[in-house]
């Protein structure tokens, strides 16, 4: 299967085929509850659908947007896994089933790979306070006491749950998913990477079907510690959080399987050049010029698709958005209905983006995010057909 | 995958028993260990009380020999960040021995890394502030600990700092990859770098991987689940290992599609997840399989001459990895078995650096011929029956050596590299 790369992205000739999508937001379960709506539960607002028009709202809540009755999601995993699971590990629990589920796949899934963006495992601060409340001796830290009571203080998982594929893990053991994995630290960025990657290896025939997409939230207090000091609270971020997977698969195979929900023409990732840094102030200053190029000709780039969805985590690069000149796509910002979800930011877009094309009965549709990292990533899906 | 070549162009090391990988060699290579008290933090009471650690002081940035084109202004938290002041070095050296040059947008990094650790102060303050009661009060934590938070520098305890401050250093403008599994994370790094290379998305890859978790907390958990040597010792394979000790240290390979002067070349990768426990290997080992299996298919082999295997030490994973290699290059292969150390006897487990230094070992064996012996290994378990190297390092003809990462969450990782073809 040639890879050609063009001037902008790397184009998979033919198609991937996307089978299904599981999907967790603050818009609700499922691809089916994606569509914006004036939804007052979930902060959400509508963008208006028009020919040109970016939509470009400020009345989300300040403290960010949040899944719902998570604790009360229905999947296989037991309470005593779902004790274990850090919150984007359960966040992803659900949307990982929802896509297996609804593709209509029987397992084994031995040959399934996953690839995921994942941001900071999430490991339960509840372990860290109790770990050092039981070390302190004479009002400081005491290295003697975390080895004397400290450490049995916590759960016997601590250190493991500070890794950060600790995300994916309980997914993959209960799925039962045995192929090539890959997990990415994302901002945003890494998560168009790990598309590519799930691309490829398909391509290689190093697996028959994949699982892609990201889970992370924003809430993690640590993370939450993160985008305070980096300032970026400041620059219009609503913090919020969600998981999306996609069940991928080759064209020849998807056709021994049904009508695929839609085809994945092509993905790609742009990295943003002398400024790769990482919440450490820098690309707050102003979006990179790597950055501003890598959009425009996201963009621009014709021919135009039926729906753009961007998701671009700025207030500047929102207004940036709204001032271009545009041409007949419906482009929908998706910061307004899906806040910053950090690594699942991208996973959620395109599921924003599959539920479009859709609803509209649109041929095709383009996603276009930029997080906090300064990288671009570009994917590009067809209505599905075989 | 068809297309380009991938050629290792460089490597370079810092570990626990040098500054650099040709400074690490002669000890490894007489089968000396790391392994010792840990001395930075009081141990009393830990599981275990032993790690190897590269010596303190690290080098300062003077120390560092740059070349001009390095601007060292570029990476600020260099004496912060324990896993960059170790990466650095071991990138400086691949980077240089590599003599490689390549547009900038035609460089990526591929890193494996987890994250970085906040100073104990800080977390202590955070938990005071979260009430530091029975439970963790987020009302309190979101009241008061905000303020605090400031003390947590996202960019020495991201993951994907490392990556990003190393690619800012050397002038990559292509991708910027942090892979995060855990134990798999290096080698997986490698894989994914090598990948870009073949597929055209870049032409030289800064690849990789960083352990820095000879620190209290991983030292407490891990000890806490009961994962390390309650003996002291990294003895892979043996019938007194009782599991790993932990160590740290970084190493690094650039990969290029332009062969140079390299002997040495990338020829398959593997991956795959066992789905079977959080902590535990798959006992039968099916995951592991898949990944060796899939790496030598990619490679077009059947067998290798040399493994260094993931080896860590621990009872299960050491007699899980040695049955799958039985099974692989067993009795129905002609070639026989290959031979098989672990480098973990000598310097620890690295965790995310784990599987960059063993590739490290294999290149070496295919470029010199020396096999580095499995420091520590003595009685060798007869549930590990293998052709182990023990005591010294023995020199042998090896054309081609698979390297095996196999994380806890059952992430496989496998790289088969080989004589230049």
């Amino acid at each position: 299967m040639p890879v050609t790369r063009g001037l902008d992205l790397t184009t998979f000739s033919p198609p991937l085929a996307v089978l299904s999508a599981g999907v967790l937001s603050p818009l609700g379960r499922g691809l089916q509850a994606q569509l914006p709506r004036s939804a007052t539960t979930s902060h959400a607002t509508t963008p208006q659908a028009g020919a040109g028009r970016v939509e470009v709202t400020t009345d989300v809540a300040p403290r960010g947007l949040f899944v719902t009755d998570l604790e009360q999601q229905e999947d296989p995993a037991s309470a005593r896994q779902r004790k274990l699971m850090s919150r984007s590990a359960r966040l992803l629990a659900v949307a990982l089933h929802d896509a297996l589920r609804t593709a209509e796949l029987s397992p084994p899934y031995t040959d399934c790979g996953a690839f995921f963006g994942v941001g900071s495992s999430g490991g339960a601060l509840p372990d860290l306070t109790a770990l050092v409340r039981r070390s302190i001796d004479d009002h400081g830290f005491s290295m003697k006491r975390l080895g004397e009571a400290g450490l049995y203080a916590c759960s016997p998982l601590f250190s493991f749950q500070i890794m950060n594929n600790f995300t994916l893990c309980h997914s993959a053991i209960r799925e039962g998913l045995g192929g090539p994995s890959d997990l990415f630290f994302s901002r945003g960025g890494g998560t168009a990477q790990a598309l590519q990657a799930a691309a490829w290896s398909l391509q290689a025939g190093e697996c028959s079907l994949c699982i892609v997409g990201a889970a992370d939230t924003a809430h993690y207090e640590m993370t939450d510690g993160e985008l305070r000091r980096g300032g970026v609270m400041n620059a219009g971020v609503v913090p919020s959080e969600g998981a999306a997977a996609l069940t991928l698969t080759t064209q020849a195979q998807a056709t021994t399987l049904g009508k695929p929900l839609a085809l994945l023409t092509s993905c790609a990732h742009f990295p943003c050049g002398d400024v790769c840094s990482d919440l450490d102030g820098t690309v707050l200053d102003a979006a990179p010029q790597a950055t501003m190029v890598a959009l425009t000709a996201a963009l621009s780039k014709t021919p135009q698709p039926d729906v753009i969805v961007c998701a671009l985590w700025s207030q500047a690069l929102r207004t940036w958005l709204a001032n271009q000149q545009l041409t007949d796509a419906l482009i929908i910002n998706a910061h307004d209905v899906l806040g910053e979800a950090l690594a699942a930011t991208p996973a959620l877009a395109w599921c924003l983006a599959l539920r479009l094309l859709d609803h509209r009965q649109a041929s095709s549709a383009r996603v276009i995010c930029c997080g906090l990292d300064g990288a671009v990533g570009v994917t590009e899906f067809q209505r599905g057909s075989t | 995958m068809s297309a380009r070549a991938v050629y290792v162009r460089g490597v370079g090391a810092v570990t626990p028993l040098g500054a650099s990988w040709q400074a690490s060699l002669t000890a490894l290579a007489s089968g000396k260990t790391a392994v010792a008290q840990v001395t930075e933090f009081d141990v009393q009471g830990f599981p275990c009380t032993v790690a190897a650690a590269v010596p303190s002081p690290l080098p300062s940035c003077a120390e560092y020999r740059c070349p001009t084109s390095i601007d060292l202004d570029c990476a600020p938290n260099l004496q912060l960040d324990r896993r960059l002041a170790l990466l650095l070095p071991a990138v400086l050296e691949a980077w240089q021995a590599a003599n490689v040059s390549a547009p900038a947008t035609r460089i990526g990094v591929y890193l494996g890394a987890e994250s970085g650790r906040a100073p104990l102060q800080s977390i202590l303050a955070l938990s005071r502030a979260a009430g530091g009661g029975t439970t963790f009060d987020h009302q309190q934590f979101g009241q008061r600990a905000r303020a605090l938070t400031a003390r947590i520098d996202a960019s020495v305890v991201s993951p994907a700092a490392v990556a990003s401050t190393i690619a800012k250093l050397f002038g990559a403008e292509g991708p910027v990859q942090t892979l995060s599994l855990a134990c798999a994370s290096g080698l997986s790094a490698v894989i994914e770098g090598a990948r870009a290379i073949r597929c055209g998305v870049v032409d030289v890859a800064i690849c990789g991987g960083v352990g820095a978790d000879v620190e209290p907390l991983m030292l407490a958990g891990f000890g806490k689940l009961g994962a390390l040597s309650a003996r002291g010792s990294s003895c892979p394979f043996d019938v007194r290992r009782d599991g790993f000790v932990v160590g740290e240290g970084a190493a690094a390979v650039v990969l290029a599609a332009a062969r140079g002067n390299a002997r040495v070349e990338v020829l398959g990768g593997g991956r795959s997840l066992d789905a079977y426990h959080l902590t535990a290997p798959d006992p039968q080992g099916l995951g592991a399989e898949r990944a060796m299996r899939a790496a030598l298919k990619e490679a077009a082999l059947t067998h290798v001459d040399y493994v260094q295997a993931h080896g860590t030490s621990t009872p299960l994973n050491d007699a899980v990895e040695a049955s799958v290699l039985q099974r692989i290059f067993g009795a129905s292969t002609e070639a026989g078995m290959p031979l098989v150390s672990s480098v973990k006897g000598a310097v620890g487990h690295w965790i995310a650096g784990a599987g960059a230094i063993g590739l490290l070992c294999a290149v070496e064996a295919i470029d010199s011929g020396l096999v580095l012996p499995t420091a520590g290994l003595q009685r060798p378990d007869p549930k590990c029956d293998l052709p182990h190297v023990i005591g010294h390092a023995q020199q042998h003809n090896i054309r081609a050596a698979m390297v095996n990462a196999l994380a806890f969450g059952g992430a496989n990782s496998s790289l088969v590299v080989g004589r230049c073809r």
